[in-house]
């Protein structure tokens, strides 16, 4: 059959119209600046949430997603929370959605997930875009990563332990980057961290999973190790406890010869706890302020209240802005100059002018049970013997200059 | 009537071709350009920039995507003028092989748009974005290219060195917390290092970063890939960097290598001295000496 022109230009026609559908339908990838400004418009909203927390959120989200007599600085970077708050902020047209693999929300963690991934520790998530009804939808996904819980520690020259004229121990981090977490790890982290890797471990992980924003108190020192893996981290090191915590003497100078020491994290001068009480109660009764309160403002002991005592973790930050580095909590932190000198013991076991009230004075604890036979407090014992002794811990972390995540 | 069909219609299938064309450009040049993490070279694009040579495909703009070292995405955006006829080209390469943006051919280009008229960049340095446009016959086409995991002071720095670009939690992105994934990408990796029980002293770490004798690096940083993280070691007396192994820091501890003491102790010492038992680079827990192996490392006995 011979072919006509009209045959060609029916073949033409057909082309177009063909062209024209597959246009249309493939319309929702055609990148316009309206989409992408939804895409940006999403982002800086899951950004805000992420990193401020309940600060980015209106009175009734408030209500619905957090406990406001938990300390803000819990609701930062917090899997749970964000993906409360999109939960309810579900529009039409634009969803942002945690569940994957059949979890409420789905981190990406090296050291634990079965088949391998790279990223050290970072929620998923993605932004969709398009009605519901529509098949074709426009998809982003991105990654939160956890810049809220550390701080990067300043490069300089830092002393460890207590010096004596005799011994001064100097190390620095120059040309290191070390990031510390603020404070210590809590039940949400232990629950988050069991949750989503399905943890084997020989022995039980014990924590209070309904109290999820105080520390966990009762995980041995492997366990603790093994946490801080899933985090990308490792526990704390003594050297590194003592840089955050020691007040420096001269901030300016990140190479100095000399480094003193403060027995306090918030002062340089005295050099007894004693002496800083005393002046601490001289400056209260010239402004007529509550002793106690003001005490217990700079570091939890025994004599502070069951409230204080609770949440010392998010309190009392130091000169670089780590949490509670004296009193509150006893916390573990790993010593790989003198392993038997591995907790900080300035706690709610101990009054306020207990010798453990000085920075570098540590216990120890053998990372193995609770009980008092775990523990040697060198001559200092607690107040009386308590059925258990709660020990706390917080990771760190020491990156490459070029790591994209 | 006929004719006049066949024209309509041979326009009409033209105009599409035309326009599933840019549409694919300009998607693969969001999609490719927005994700990137290191951005290496942005051209000012003025015809009478002398780096932009007329007849040739030049690079504007130059960057990777990197995700923790092995997952890399190399770009460059490339422009072409036709002096004589005044009209400008672009054109896409976004692989994973690696490529000298100069050192490319067409047949390279996942994407191309030609005949175009008033190419322009225009950078919103405080919204970390840039504006691409020109004219496509007489018809405006705009794209704004967000930045969403470069850091937000990029455009303060003179240069842009890949190295300088830290890492997430020092950096303050667009969307701070936020790293945007290009899309396709798959969250599997290659390959992750190391075991749990990996011991140096039983000689079961792998180097994940190295320099030789003379401090050249001879393996570069790859210790974005240990599945347990990485450790340091002191012995080389590189300033430049150290010698790292992938697994759990057990440093100072007895077959072990030493802890890293730092820079200023290192600044005091010949290189010699550096992998000495008297070194006061590094250190052991209490009881335990620092010793110099074979492998130029100060391990603790």
């Amino acid at each position: 059959m011979p072919i006509k022109k009209s045959h060609i230009v029916i073949l033409f026609l057909l082309i177009t119209i063909f062209g024209l559908i597959l246009i249309k339908y493939r319309g929702q990838t055609v990148p316009n600046i309206q989409k992408e400004v939804s895409f940006e418009a999403k982002l800086e909203e899951i950004s805000k949430v992420w990193i401020l927390g309940i600060d980015a959120l209106s009175a009734e989200e408030i209500k619905k997603c957090s406990d406001n007599s938990i300390s803000k600085i819990f609701y930062q970077c917090n899997p749970e929370f964000i993906s409360c708050v999109f939960e309810q902020r579900k529009e039409e047209g634009a969803v942002v959605n945690f569940q994957k693999e059949n979890k409420k929300y789905k981190i990406y963690s090296k050291a634990y997930e079965e088949k391998g991934s790279w990223p050290g520790y970072s929620l998923w998530g993605e932004i969709i875009l398009g009605q519901e009804s529509k098949k074709n939808k426009e998809k982003k996904e991105f990654l939160l990563t956890d810049e809220c819980r550390s701080l990067y520690l300043p490069q300089r020259v830092y002393q460890y332990g207590q010096s004596t004229l005799k011994n001064k121990w100097t190390w620095d981090n120059i040309d290191r980057h070390i990031f510390i977490d603020k404070h210590v790890v809590t039940n949400r982290d232990i629950n988050e961290w069991i949750e989503q890797t399905k943890v084997n471990s020989t022995e039980e992980i014990l924590f209070n999973k309904e109290s999820p924003h105080l520390p966990a108190e009762f995980l041995k020192a492997d366990q603790m190790e093994a946490f801080c893996r899933y985090r990308g981290k490792k526990v704390l090191q003594t050297q590194y406890f003592d840089a955050i915590s020691y007040l420096p003497f001269e901030m300016d100078k990140d190479r100095q010869a000399q480094v003193f020491q403060s027995i306090v994290p918030w002062s340089r001068k005295e050099q007894s706890i004693f002496k800083v009480w005393d002046k601490l109660k001289r400056e209260i009764s010239d402004k007529s302020k509550d002793f106690e309160r003001v005490a217990c403002s700079k570091t939890v002991s025994n004599e502070c209240l069951l409230g204080e005592k609770e949440n010392a973790h998010f309190r009392a930050p130091s000169w670089s802005g780590h949490f509670m580095v004296m009193g509150g909590y006893l916390e573990y932190i790993k010593n790989n100059i003198h392993p038997r000198r591995n907790l900080k013991a300035s706690s709610q076991f101990f009054k306020r002018t207990s010798p453990w009230f000085r920075l570098g004075e540590r216990a120890y604890w053998d990372g193995d049970g609770f009980s008092y036979r775990n523990f040697n407090w060198k001559g200092e014992d607690p107040l009386r013997e308590y059925k258990s002794f709660g020990v706390t811990f917080r990771c760190m972390k020491e990156q490459y200059t070029y790591e994209a995540l | 009537m006929k004719l006049f069909s066949i024209i309509f219609s041979l326009y009409f299938f033209f105009s599409v071709s035309i326009l599933a064309n840019m549409n694919e450009f300009k998607k693969e040049v969001l999609n490719s350009i927005s994700t990137i993490t290191s951005l290496s070279k942005l051209k000012i694009l003025e015809k009478s920039n002398p780096l932009i040579i007329p007849y040739t495909w030049t690079p504007i703009l130059e960057g990777r995507t990197e995700i923790a070292n092995k997952k890399k995405s190399y770009i460059c955006l490339m422009y072409y003028f036709n002096k004589d006829e005044n009209k400008e080209s672009l054109a896409l390469y976004s692989h994973s092989i690696a490529k000298k943006c100069t050192q490319l051919n067409e047949k390279d280009f996942s994407v191309k748009v030609t005949d175009l008229n008033q190419v322009q960049f225009k950078v919103i340095e405080q919204e970390n974005t840039i504006d691409l446009s020109f004219l496509k016959n007489k018809e405006l086409q705009l794209l704004r290219i967000p930045f969403y995991n470069l850091p937000l002071d990029l455009w303060s720095k003179k240069n842009f060195f890949d190295s300088e670009v830290l890492s997430s939690q020092t950096m303050k992105r667009k969307y701070p917390g936020i790293f945007v994934l290009p899309s396709g990408v798959s969250l599997r990796p290659d390959t992750l290092y190391g075991e749990l029980d990996d011991l140096y002293s039983k000689g079961k770490t792998k180097v994940c970063h190295d320099f030789n004798s003379k401090c050249e690096e001879t393996i570069a940083f790859e210790c974005g890939q240990c599945r347990y993280g990485w450790f340091s070691t002191i012995g080389r007396g590189c300033e430049n960097g150290t010698r790292k192994y992938c697994g759990v820091d057990r440093c100072g501890n007895k077959g072990e290598p030493a802890c890293p003491r730092g820079f200023i102790h290192k600044r005091s010492e010949s290189k010699e001295q550096v992998c000495s038992e008297k070194s006061q680079n590094a250190f052991c827990k209490t009881g335990l000496q620092l010793f110099c192996n074979e492998q130029k490392v100060l391990v603790c006995l």
